[in-house]
């Protein structure tokens, strides 16, 4: 079972492929659904998501940037992809023929 | 540019940079915080340093508090429709009922500690709330306000009542849309031609007295300033005199009564509460206000005046502070002692001497339900283990923290429920006991708050204790560790349940040692005051009031006449020794001021006056410390002044005998001293105001009112003899208010030893509760602790050692609660300071007095337990499970 913060993060890394981390997740996410998600929470769903073996992490070099700290990658597993897909089928067969009730705007 | 700052770019405010980082997953911060940093500065060049900052803290806050997104929850008990949520919590309230049957004996302590605490609470606030909160009997109370002039002495301010002249120069003041005035003296007035001849007191004030207040009329009309004319002699009755001697006739308006022999016509009947703070009477007739006569140097009239909308209490003030000034400077012979005038609000005027006490007496009935609470709360800790299997079950088969939670404190409501209804019942009984004993202390006007005030303050009381008693329980029981508790045995007391036993007889302890230290001080300081020697000696007597009617007794030969008659007769009786009239019995009524000029000064000298008869000397046993008394025939007009007052009046301390004063003014007629005595306590016992003159009746000046007769033996004397002379002299004249000094002192003191009195109940109270407290505490602890005190027996650890492992843990909480509840008790120190005579709060001896005996309570109550712990057999303990 896939949660919605869980489902929103794993979509975005398909877009993000794997040179994604934190910030461009969270970004990406707010940007789309218009909907703020903190940044804890994103580490938070990122770490479970690691822990159910659905995304792996990548550690970078460190930049000046970040005031010297270091940039963790995430890229989708195999199971990850898997997990995605089975979310997207099953909602697109719940949604067949409904779409003209969710349409807004 | 060579500046380094424009080169270093901006930085990342560090407080939010903090709490970003502290809802973000440990092995998570530095990349977190690095993608935070990195957005950052991406921010600050698109938009802009502070823009940047803002997004910043936006991002920190919301890291901090959304830090969970929502997931999924595993399968579980879906929440219950609300309808289903009261129907459980009935349920809960029942079970809890039930099992306040099955342990009787723990219920009942429950239910006895939340009915003390409770009920003294209950009881407490409906004294004191009518007092402290219920609005006055006029409307607009804001508005209202109280005039007096002010003196100075010994850098305190008192008041003092105000001339005609300086009445006429208040109504003018542009600050107070009206004012009326009222006489300080009620007279008691004889009512005759109804019945029993009776005494009545009667006040006098002015037309607009009524309309400046606000009160409306019970029957027929109130004074309108109409009614000014001295000629109309015109009365309004009081509610209470109305139906008490009047029998409620309605037909009494118009009709006329006769008091001191004179006719006054009924226009109406005022509330009984129209006097309050003011002129308290049986009825009310008018005060002439004559607007030509502004006689100053007699001061006798009171104001009560409403503030003109839009002007303050200050301006106001200010206002009467020039017009003080003004006459200062005008008329500087009376004018010059007083050190202005105030305007006060009537509310802070009439409720000033009650509201400390009255404050100190809520917070003590608070301490009492505070220790309640706190033993109930330790009751149901130590219990806590025995049920946590029975609560590990309940969490098992799916029971929520939340559910556990509210059964507890369910539970702790219904007690309290109990209890609560328990107390209500106790308040009631105080109440009725506080009202036959209130006369005895003097508080006349002890009016409860409303029964359904009154149970409102209980239920809210009730549920407030039953929560806090449930609540840290109920917390403990939401934090249930279920498999542990499931797989182990029983545990020995675990660290936390060890802190909370010491909260628990440490809150106890401070709460019963504030209780303790507080009535201490109140009962020292009620010794002291009763101890003071107040300068005159009046056992074996009784005063009363007597008032010759002036309408019958018009010249000053005439009233004498009736005096020495009535003396004469009086002390005829068998069984008195001596019998003598004076104007005011000291201790027992107001004391009102008089100034005195000595001969060729203009210094006003400050003095309360007596008038007496000679026989007054021997009756109160005055002394006598230079010259002579005066007898009846003077060949001028005579005074003896006290030792205080030869002082202030010839500070160079010169011998007064033979010297002369002026009465009031210094164009006023010339009296002699012909002697000095002792200074007596006239006003009350704790005032050492000495300043006293003496005068005897052919002065005129303050007419006897009161009788005095002293007993030859140590017996006492019966009023009725006495009544009877005083009738052989003039059938129309009642004797009223027979009184002893015993009487009087007890009444000069009522307030401390009301106080007093619900004082030493409450520290009782709580003292029981604080033993029972303790006593639970260790015996729960040395029942947990058996097996373990079983096997230190039995490899030989000696008594000492298992007295020490029970006690050690309360020997901590006792000193902390000592320690804690002396600190407290120094923090109220200054609602105790009205209650306090010659007690100093810091003082030392109290604080250690009291932590002695609550170190002998505690000790007392972990006696039975200790023993328990000693008898313990090894074997029996080793086979507990």
């Amino acid at each position: 079972m896939l949660g919605e913060f869980e489902q929103a993060v794993l979509f975005a890394l398909v877009r993000l492929g794997p040179e994604g981390y934190g910030a461009t997740i969270r970004r990406e996410i707010e940007q789309r659904t218009g909907r703020e998600l903190s940044i804890s929470a994103t580490y938070v769903t990122l770490e479970r998501l690691e822990a159910k073996g659905y995304v792996r992490s990548r550690v970078g070099e460190p930049t000046a940037e970040r005031g010297g700290r270091r940039r963790k990658h995430f890229a989708l597993t195999a199971a990850g992809r898997k997990a995605l897909a089975h979310a997207y089928r099953s909602f697109s067969a719940m949604v067949e023929g409904l779409e003209d009730e969710f349409e807004t705007s | 540019m060579n500046d380094s700052r424009h080169d270093r770019p901006e930085a990342v405010p560090r407080l939010a940079r903090w709490l970003a980082g502290l809802r973000i997953p440990a092995g998570e911060r530095e990349f977190a915080m690095g993608d935070l940093e990195e957005e950052f500065k991406s921010v600050v060049l698109a938009l802009g340093v502070i823009p940047a900052r803002r997004w910043y803290w936006r991002q920190a806050l919301r890291s901090c508090f959304y830090a969970t997104p929502p997931t999924p929850k595993p399968a579980s008990n879906p929440p219950l429709p609300p309808g289903e949520t009261v129907r459980e919590i009935i349920r809960e309230g029942r079970l809890a009922v039930r099992q306040l049957w099955a342990r009787p004996l723990i219920s009942m302590t429950a239910i006895v500690t939340f009915a003390l605490g409770i009920g003294a609470n209950v009881a407490m606030f409906t004294v004191a709330w009518p007092m402290l909160m219920a609005p006055l009997p006029f409307p607009d109370e804001g508005r209202l306000t109280v005039l007096s002039l002010t003196y100075e002495r010994k850098s305190k301010q008192f008041r003092n009542p105000m001339s005609r002249g300086d009445y006429l120069d208040f109504r003018n003041a542009s600050s107070f849309a009206s004012m009326s005035a009222f006489n300080q003296f009620k007279q008691e007035m004889n009512l005759t031609g109804r019945g029993e001849t009776d005494q009545v007191r009667v006040g006098f004030v002015g037309a607009e007295w009524f309309s400046v207040l606000g009160v409306k009329p019970v029957l027929g009309r109130l004074f309108q300033p109409s009614d000014n004319g001295s000629s109309s002699s015109v009365i309004v009755l009081s509610d209470s005199l109305w139906r008490q001697r009047f029998g409620g006739d309605r037909m009494i308006v118009g009709q006329q009564i006769r008091l001191d022999g004179r006719a006054y016509e009924v226009i109406g009947v005022a509330p009984s509460s129209a006097g309050l703070g003011t002129v308290e009477a049986a009825a009310w007739t008018v005060q002439p206000i004559d607007p030509g006569n502004r006689m100053r140097g007699a001061y006798f009239l009171g104001a009560v005046a409403r503030l003109r909308p839009g002007t303050t209490l200050e301006a106001a003030n200010q206002e009467l502070a020039a017009i003080m000034a003004r006459a200062a400077v005008e008329f500087p012979q009376t004018n010059k002692q007083w050190s202005g005038a105030r305007a006060e609000l009537f509310r802070d005027v009439t409720t000033e001497t009650s509201r400390s006490s009255l404050e100190l007496l809520l917070i003590s009935a608070g301490l009492v339900l505070l220790v309640s609470v706190i033993n109930l709360t330790g009751l149901q800790l130590s219990r806590y283990v025995d049920r946590e299997r029975e609560r590990a079950v309940r969490r098992a088969l799916g029971a929520t923290r939340w559910q556990l939670a509210r059964q507890v404190i369910v539970e702790n409501v219904t007690m309290a429920a109990v209890g609560g209804a328990c107390g209500l019942g106790v308040a009631i009984a105080t109440l009725q006991v506080l009202e036959s004993i209130a006369p005895s202390f003097g508080w006349r006007h002890l009016v409860p708050a409303s029964r359904p005030l009154m149970t409102a303050f209980a239920a809210a009381v009730t549920l407030a204790a039953g929560l806090l008693a449930g609540a840290v329980p109920a917390w403990r029981v939401s934090k249930t560790n279920d498999t542990s508790v499931l797989q182990a045995r029983a545990a020995t007391a675990g660290r936390h349940s060890h802190r909370w036993r010491t909260l628990v007889v440490a809150g106890q302890v401070a709460a019963t040692a504030v209780l303790l230290i507080v009535a201490a001080m109140v009962a020292r300081s009620q010794l002291a005051v009763l101890s003071i020697n107040p300068g005159f000696d009046f056992r074996n007597g009784l005063a009363a009031d007597l008032n010759p009617p002036a309408g019958k007794y018009e010249s000053m030969a005439d009233i004498t006449r009736f005096f020495n008659a009535v003396i004469e007769r009086v002390e005829a009786l068998p069984g008195v020794e001596r019998a003598c009239v004076i104007n005011e019995v000291p201790l027992d009524g107001t004391a009102i001021g008089m100034t005195y000029v000595p001969e060729g000064t203009t210094n006003q000298v400050h003095a309360v006056p007596s008038t007496i008869t000679p026989g007054c000397v021997p009756v109160l046993r005055l002394s006598l410390l230079r010259g002579r008394w005066f007898t009846n025939n003077e060949p001028q007009p005579s005074i003896v002044i006290s030792a205080s007052m030869a002082k202030a009046l010839w500070p160079d301390g010169r011998d007064p005998i033979g010297l002369r004063v002026h009465f009031g003014v210094p164009t006023a007629p010339l009296l002699t001293v012909v002697g000095v005595t002792g200074d007596i306590r006239g006003g009350s016992l704790e005032s050492s105001y000495g300043q006293q003159v003496w005068a005897p009746q052919s002065l005129g000046n303050f007419p006897p009112t009161r009788l005095l007769v002293r007993a030859a033996g140590p017996g006492g004397i019966n009023a009725e003899p006495v009544r009877a002379a005083v009738r052989t002299v003039d059938p129309d004249i009642a004797l009223a208010h027979v009184r002893t000094m015993d009487d009087i002192v007890g009444r000069a003191t009522s307030a401390r030893r009301f106080a007093l009195f619900l004082l030493a109940g409450f520290a009782v109270v709580a003292v029981i509760l604080s033993a029972v407290g303790i006593y639970s505490v260790l015996a729960n602890v040395v029942g947990q602790r058996t097996r373990e005190i079983g096997i230190r027996l039995a490899l030989g650890a000696h008594s000492g050692q298992v007295v020490r492992l029970v006690v050690t843990q309360l020997s901590l909480a006792v000193g902390v609660g000592i320690v804690a509840g002396l600190w407290s008790a120094r923090a109220l120190t200054r609602f105790v300071a009205s209650l306090l005579y010659q007690v100093k709060p810091a003082d030392p001896r109290f604080y250690v007095a009291v932590a002695i005996v609550v170190t002998v309570i505690a000790a007392l109550a972990a006696w039975a337990p200790t023993r328990r712990a000693l008898r313990i057999d090894p074997k029996a303990a080793m086979s507990v499970e």
